[in-house]
């Protein structure tokens, strides 16, 4: 069994779960309704209380709808921020916070960090030669809220392979933009010190950056980023080139450990694991922090994976409370038409279409209702993509998939199951009761 | 084929009260009687006696079949076969047209076809076809009750039970539902039993039974 299990591919194994979780329901629901033509009276019993069947509908739909969108947006986050990721081997900083750190240099999320110093990039220089690509990533300044960084013109070829337009930089007062950024090529502009709206006034009046090259779309707070020389970005800071030669119109490395301004952190890309983790040993001390930023990024998403966990719990948790007030309803309900319930009992109908009248009745409220979810969640989770995409750059392709499709399978089977109740209840109403009421 | 009644020794208690007291009682096949009593007297409680809705001691035969010897779900089985009821208020599914109701037993039945078809002819025969199509709560009184007659006697019962199906009805219309039931059922061999109150409904039965504090006696 388990061998023939593993050989099926994987669609076929999810779609051998999902039938396993409706199918056992089903067929009791087949074998409770068999021989009888529910569909006048289902419809009688729909109509009768139209706004309370439709608002019924609506709940069970907006609880599946929201806890299914949530989960499927958490994991279409995880991908979108693991694929950014991994352009990034591995981050070298002045010691602190990673976490702090891996948000500035791989999301670009704004914050100060001291810098390290010519005699640090010379080490790491000399130690990565000839089996690793160095480029030191200097941030703090900004155009119109996007950010600056400082880097080499590799990095950019290493982030964006070929460039969309124009040409690498080959000067200080050259940039690169993201695919998102509103300048184009050819354009010139003036960044400001730092990244807050304040930036605007404390521009650096005295220097114009013009724009020579746009990367191609990354689906990453990088789109809407400025890439340009470092040196570009000392200069505007009056810390001179890092060159030996303060008039040397050369950009990128090597650069002169004595005149190197500094750098909050250097991004070491290698050919080979052992390299990487050799170079991650011996830079993590006391001067300097290195850290690999996909193994922070999985420590964040262990730490959201406990929070999915809890929101999962949640929305089960919710899912079963609307289960429950919907199956009380219900009973209301069908307490509402037992009149005509015993009707059809004098008229001869056996308990069984009793109880698959009310059974059918409740299955087919929370079936469309978790139908309804799953478009409910897939509105939800465009919506929040969108919103999430707008605000942090990330383009998150979060979709439903089949770990959704089941969940939602397995709360209709459950709903199928509490549907019982609702008719075992009719059918323990007394019928001449019923019918002088 | 209709069925013969008899009755002896019957009783059906709610709790420690008897509702119902029928010592003797024997009704030919194909007899009209009507259950006559002052409000409260126990008529509803009689025709649901008769119809197995009741459980009583005694004997209680349709036939040969002794409602007081079968188990809830054989009396069940044996109404749909046998028995075609109408209640006092209609009690019709508003939201469905009167051949939908008419038919509302087709939900069950599987000879769904016979069904429809007498059920059709039926509804011509009490001047009821113009309004097939016509919503429940869109039809009058005389028109409801109608329905509820075609719906009562679509599968050809041996015994039609009706509980003062001329109550709501104005003298005319009442007047034609008696003589279109006693017609119906002289021609198609039926047994029925009316509770009524109703002395134009008495005259039109072959016998007249009346109840008093739950007591059923013949004359
Ligand atoms: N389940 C029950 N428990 C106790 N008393 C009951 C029960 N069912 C009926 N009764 C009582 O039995 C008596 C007979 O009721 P029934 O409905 O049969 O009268 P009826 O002759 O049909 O009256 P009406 O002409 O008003 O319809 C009434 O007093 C009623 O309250
Ligand atoms: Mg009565």
């Amino acid at each position: 069994m388990p061998a023939v299990w593993h050989d099926l591919s994987a669609d076929a194994q999810d779609l051998a779960i999902l039938a396993a979780l409706l199918s056992p329901l089903l067929l009791l629901g087949w074998g409770i309704c068999r021989g009888y033509a529910l569909m006048p009276l289902l419809r009688s019993l729909f109509l009768r209380h139209l706004w309370t069947n439709l608002a019924f509908i609506a709940l069970v739909a907006i609880s599946v709808g929201l806890g299914v969108g949530l989960i499927a947006q958490e994991r279409g986050l995880r991908t979108a921020t693991a694929r950014v990721a991994e352009k990034f081997d591995l981050v070298i900083a002045a010691p602190g916070d990673e976490i702090g750190m891996l948000m500035a240099t791989v999301f670009l999320q704004p914050s100060d960090a001291p810098l390290l110093d010519g005699q640090m990039w010379q080490r790491v220089a000399e130690a990565a030669k000839g089996s690793a690509r160095i480029a030191p990533l200097a941030y703090g300044d900004s155009w119109q809220g996007h950010t600056l960084i400082g880097s080499t013109a590799e990095f950019v070829t290493h982030l964006s392979g070929d460039l969309a337009e124009g040409t690498a930089f080959t000067a200080p007062s050259q940039a690169v933009v993201g695919a998102g950024v509103p300048l184009r090529v050819g354009q010139g502009f003036a960044p400001a010190h730092g990244s807050s709206p304040a930036a605007e006034a404390d521009a650096h009046d005295d220097m114009t950056v013009r724009v020579v090259g746009r990367m191609r779309a990354t689906g990453s707070p990088w789109d809407s980023a400025i890439i340009l020389p470092v040196e570009g970005v000392w200069l505007a800071h009056g810390l001179g080139n890092g060159h030996a030669d303060a008039e040397d119109p050369q950009v990128g490395p090597p650069f002169a450990p004595q005149y190197f301004p500094g750098t909050p952190a250097i991004l070491v890309t290698t050919r080979d694991l052992p390299t990487a983790y050799a170079l991650q040993s011996r830079f993590d001390g006391d001067d300097s922090m290195a850290f690999f930023p996909g193994a922070v990024l999985s420590r964040l998403h262990g730490l959201m994976g406990n929070l999915r966990e809890i929101m999962s719990v949640m929305s089960v948790v919710t899912q079963v409370i609307v289960l429950a007030a919907v199956t009380t309803g219900l009973i209301v309900l069908s307490r509402l038409f037992s009149r005509r319930l015993a009707l059809l009992q004098a008229l001869g109908a056996p308990a069984r279409m009793i109880f698959a009248l009310i059974w059918s009745y409740a299955a087919l409220l929370l079936g469309i209702g978790a139908v309804l979810g799953l478009a409910v969640a897939f509105g939800a989770v465009h919506l929040l993509s969108a919103m999430l995409s707008a605000r942090t750059g990330l383009l998150i392709a979060a979709d439903l998939g089949w770990a959704e499709l089941h969940l939602v399978a397995a709360c209709l089977a459950l709903g199928l199951l509490v549907a019982l109740i609702p008719a075992l209840v009719a059918l323990r109403r007394d019928v001449t009761e019923a019918l002088r009421r | 084929m209709s069925l013969p009644l008899s009755i002896s020794g019957l009783t059906v208690r709610a709790g420690a009260r008897a509702l119902l007291t029928i010592e003797e009682l024997a009704l030919p096949a194909c007899s009209l009687t009507c259950i006559r009593g002052p409000s409260g007297a126990g008529k509803t409680t009689a025709l649901h006696a008769l119809a197995g809705l009741l459980s009583g001691t005694g004997r209680l035969a349709w036939g040969d079949a002794d409602l007081c010897r079968m188990s809830r779900m054989a009396r069940t089985r044996f109404r749909g076969a046998q028995m075609g009821m109408v209640f006092q208020d209609f009690l019709l599914f508003e939201e469905l047209t009167a051949r939908e109701n008419a038919l509302i037993s087709a939900v069950f039945r599987p000879d769904r076809a016979a069904l429809s078809r007498r059920a059709d002819a039926l509804m011509e025969r009490l001047g009821l076809s113009g309004l097939a199509q016509r919503r429940a709560d869109r039809l009058s009184g005389g028109e409801r009750q109608r329905v509820a007659v075609v719906r009562a006697l679509a599968h050809d019962p041996a015994i039609l039970l009706a509980d003062e199906p001329t109550a709501s009805l104005d003298r005319a219309t009442a007047d034609a539902l008696i003589a279109d039931l006693a017609a119906l059922a002289r021609a198609e061999g039926r047994s029925v039993v009316i509770a009524s109150h109703d002395p134009q409904v008495w005259d039109a039965m072959d016998r007249v039974l009346t109840i008093r504090d739950g007591v059923l006696e013949a004359g």
